[in-house]
């Protein structure tokens, strides 16, 4: 399998107030083409400037990262890089430039020199993708938040990238507007094998995930399925993560004597695993 | 104090053709002591609708009476009631500007012209009450802050003008789990100990759930539901047909009763539903489910 992303011994640090902060330790990591790949972690354990490193906004102290084989620290390929490697952040606010929605997602292949014909159709197609055709005429002030990060995502996949980076992009929704945006997300996924890396705080989004990939201060603390990450319970609840409601429960119900197994994700496995033989 | 809204309406840009009815035909109160929550789909009008409570917005149509007082019109004073409702925004942490963390709390309660030491107490206070050490924090920059800890500071500025109603627009949204319990804990507290009233606007049904006394769901600019939560979030379907849905548990407790276990289908609390599942286990004969 061709790796879309390689990451190798990469650290980063920083300055803040005279003090060295070291945010990356020593982290590599490969993610393959058309991978689903989580990535959870909480507030300051590094999973945003991992984002930001892959996207080539800030370079690494030590280490290099691979983007389909570009190195991030070269300049002349930054925009190929960016182009292949699209990044949606948390705040739409600060991701829309024009004052039309269908302008503000045609801005991306503008630059890029694609042919007018070409513009219509891509932006019409990433639209319907994000469900937001019916407001390609709006201007995004009036749009809810929700709606705005909609239009975020449409930006980026009129770009056509082989890979999308979401850094916490549906923090800011309700949850019909996660679903949408995650349905929206695993279909770019399953059909047109864009590899996806998702970096959130809520493990229910990536239950789904080929791979789950668990950042602690700066390190890979643990990574494996969604199933194998989230039965180790206590281990994540150490360090601040929340695991899944029904994934609790059922934990809870296992230290009371139950014969369930461990990583139960769903409603539903829970129900059979409690009630086999309804 | 009170606030009544009496059939308020909020068209935006009436006359253009963007016009966009955000609130239709509002009609409740909130008295004091309090805890409501707010949900609703994203658009449904709640950032509109808690607008209208500290004179920010004004209806289309309708009236906003404080204590009785209509707020509404040019009349109303509006200055007076934004010292008794403090509104939070989405993302409050984008509005702090101040060099250190102490004046940038501080300056609501300069502005009222209170004496230093007034102003100190209050800042002092309202750094207590979001858990932030005040000789550790007063003279940093709260720029290099982190997202949690830049949104108790913004959340500090509101409490240092000591609202008598407390409105937060999702004060938890893109925090880590961590983070998100620290201000919940904290709002919970000054609802339980000050007494200040609380209107919490959220997407997340357990926070709601386990927080408010009363719910009030949105749909399409209008109140769906107004209740207390235990009567909101077993509405399944009504929850499911505008986009929202009940807490997980609910939908285990609804599998669970269906697959042949006797489990109350109303409970929605995980500490509750381990116990009735426990307790539904161990009586259950010639059922279909585990035996203990």
């Amino acid at each position: 399998m061709q790796k879309a992303i390689e990451i190798k011994n990469l650290q980063y640090k920083y300055d803040r107030d005279e003090e060295e902060i070291t945010a990356i330790y020593d982290l590599s990591l490969d993610i393959y083409e058309g991978e689903f790949v989580g990535i959870i972690g909480h507030n300051g354990s590094g999973k945003s400037t991992l984002a930001k490193l892959i996207n080539g906004i800030i370079m690494p102290t030590k280490g290099d990262i691979f983007v389909y084989g570009m190195n991030t620290k070269d300049e002349n390929m930054i925009w190929e890089i960016r182009q292949k490697a699209g990044i949606v952040f948390q705040n739409p606010d600060n991701q829309i430039v024009a004052t039309i929605v269908e302008e503000d997602v045609a801005f991306g292949p503008e630059n890029l020199g694609v042919e007018p014909s070409e513009i219509r159709k891509r932006v019409d197609e990433a639209l319907e993708k994000v469900r937001m055709s019916e407001f390609k005429d709006r201007k995004p002030h009036q749009l809810s938040g929700g709606q705005k990060q909609r239009i975020a995502i449409a930006g980026i996949l009129a770009m056509e990238p082989r890979c999308i980076i979401f850094d916490e992009a549906t923090a800011m929704l309700d949850p019909s507007g996660r679903e949408e945006v995650l349905a929206c997300i695993k279909q770019l996924n399953k059909e047109n094998n864009t590899t996806v890396v998702y970096i959130t705080h809520y493990m229910e989004e990536i239950v789904e995930a080929d791979r789950v990939v668990v950042l602690n201060q700066g390190d890979i603390l643990m990574q494996g399925t969604p199933k194998e990450v989230f039965a180790r319970v206590e281990e994540l609840q150490s360090v601040f993560l929340d695991v899944p409601n029904i994934t609790n429960l059922a934990h809870q119900l296992k230290k009371e004597g139950l014969a369930i197994p461990e990583g139960i994700l769903t409603v539903d496995e829970l129900v059979k695993n409690l009630c086999p033989s309804s | 104090m009170s606030v009544q809204l009496i059939d308020v309406s909020h068209i935006y840009a009436q006359g253009t053709p963007f016009e966009f009815a955000a609130l239709k035909d509002i009609h409740f109160s909130i008295e004091k002591d309090e805890f409501i929550g707010i949900i609703g789909h994203t658009g449904s009008g709640k950032s509109t609708l808690i607008q209208h409570l500290n004179g920010l917005l004004t209806p289309t149509q309708g009236s906003v009476l404080v204590d009785g007082v209509e707020m509404s019109g040019a009349k109303g004073d509006k200055l007076a009631l934004r010292r008794k409702v403090g509104l939070v925004f989405q993302y409050a942490e984008h509005q702090l500007f101040e060099e250190t963390i102490y004046k940038d709390i501080a300056f609501g309660p300069k502005n009222l012209g209170l004496t230093e030491e007034e102003i100190e107490n209050r800042v002092k206070d309202a750094m207590e009450v979001v858990g932030l050490d005040f000789d550790t924090y007063k003279e940093r920059s709260p720029f290099e802050l982190s997202g949690g800890q830049m949104r108790r500071v913004a959340i500090a500025g509101v409490l240092s003008m000591k609202p008598e109603i407390l409105i937060l627009d999702e004060p938890t949204a893109g925090l880590d789990p961590y983070g998100k319990e620290d201000i919940l804990r904290s709002i919970n507290q000054l609802h339980e100990k000050q007494q200040t009233t609380v209107v919490l606007v959220s997407h997340n049904m357990d926070e709601v759930a386990t927080l408010a006394d009363r719910v009030i769901v949105m749909s399409k600019g209008q109140i769906l539901m107004d209740a207390p939560p235990a009567e909101v979030f077993t509405q399944v379907e009504k929850l499911d047909e505008i986009g929202l849905s009940a807490p997980d548990i609910l939908y285990l407790m609804r599998a669970l009763k269906k697959a042949g276990l006797d489990v109350d289908d109303k409970i929605f609390m995980p500490e509750e539903a381990k116990e009735d599942i426990l307790r539904a286990l161990k009586s259950g004969e010639g059922k279909p489910c585990l035996k203990i």
